[in-house]
């Protein structure tokens, strides 16, 4: 159970390539410390090690994917900010223009852009961005604008990111042990 | 590595230990040699983004081996160095000791 929690965080933090001798080189570390240190306190000092990692993955697995994908990341995410603010006019016309659909609606984006290996993450952090641009661009540049397009920014990214948590869950279920 | 490129610490440490254990170090290897020569125990991830990135710049290299059941049926990722890296690590050698030429490192008495 133990290195099955450590295997599962790996695997959500870090690239796959990488995962993968991360969790073999955990493996034969624990089984080297259980010999002269016993069960327990080898798998402590491997949980340890998962907590030390968790940093270093996170800003590595962030850069590499910024390096290799902010262009086609920033494309989808142009793309679904322009279809977002054309079809802004429709959505009232046929009534799906309340807050709620709203968040549906980014909802479905994020799970729709969490679905494009390339594009997922990267891509939503860059939508609320355009979106915090738009929104700025639309309203009159005053300070309770402001406040107002932060809080629709911070709304709609709970959405994506609500959405883009529960794919990587759905993801590490479904991962083989 | 590019002009005005420079190594980070921690890749210095790890390119040298690549360097030290030749071609075949592992991850797991690299991060015991590195705690037996500086005292300091890196994290398992810490050392595996950084070899990551030095592969990136093409300072090491890097290839899978046989999965083995003592790391629960998980290859190992071996890797060696390049000529680059070998350039690189004689390049932070020079700015070093550029930088304590004429330096005194004796303390100051009061």
């Amino acid at each position: 159970m133990g290195i099955d929690l450590e295997v599962a965080l790996i695997r959500a933090l870090a690239p796959s390539d990488l995962a993968e001798a991360i969790i073999g080189d955990l493996h034969e570390r624990r089984a080297a410390l259980a010999q002269t240190l016993g069960d327990s306190k080898a798998l402590a000092a491997s949980r340890s090690d998962v907590v030390r990692s968790l940093f270093s993955l996170l800003a590595y697995g962030a850069s590499r994917s910024l390096a290799d994908n902010w262009v086609f990341a920033l494309a989808c995410a142009a793309v679904t900010c322009a279809l977002c603010v054309a079809t802004i006019p429709l959505w009232n016309q046929i009534g799906f223009g309340g807050a709620g659909y709203h968040v549906l609606r980014l909802a479905i984006i994020g799970l729709v852009l969490g679905c494009i290996p390339r594009a997922s993450t990267l891509s939503c952090a860059f939508l609320l961005l355009l979106i915090g641009a738009a929104d700025w661009a639309i309203d009159v540049h005053e300070t309770a604008v402001a406040w107002r397009v932060l809080s629709l920014v911070l709304q709609d990214g709970i959405a994506m990111g609500a959405m883009l948590a529960m794919l990587s869950l759905v993801r590490l279920l479904r991962e083989p042990a | 590595m590019a002009k005005g490129e420079y190594l980070g610490e921690f890749e210095h440490i790890v390119l040298l230990i690549v360097l030290r254990l030749g071609d075949g170090a592992y991850g797991a290897m690299i991060r015991a040699e590195i705690e037996r020569v500086t005292g300091r125990s890196p994290a398992i991830g810490a050392v595996h983004a950084t070899l990551e990135r030095l592969e990136r710049k093409r300072l090491v290299s890097s290839w899978i081996g046989e999965p083995t059941a003592e790391r629960g049926g998980k290859a190992k990722r071996h890797f060696k160095i390049e000529a680059a890296g070998i350039s690189a690590l004689k390049d932070a050698r020079g700015t070093l000791e550029r930088l304590h030429a004429g330096v005194s490192l004796q303390e100051a008495t009061a």
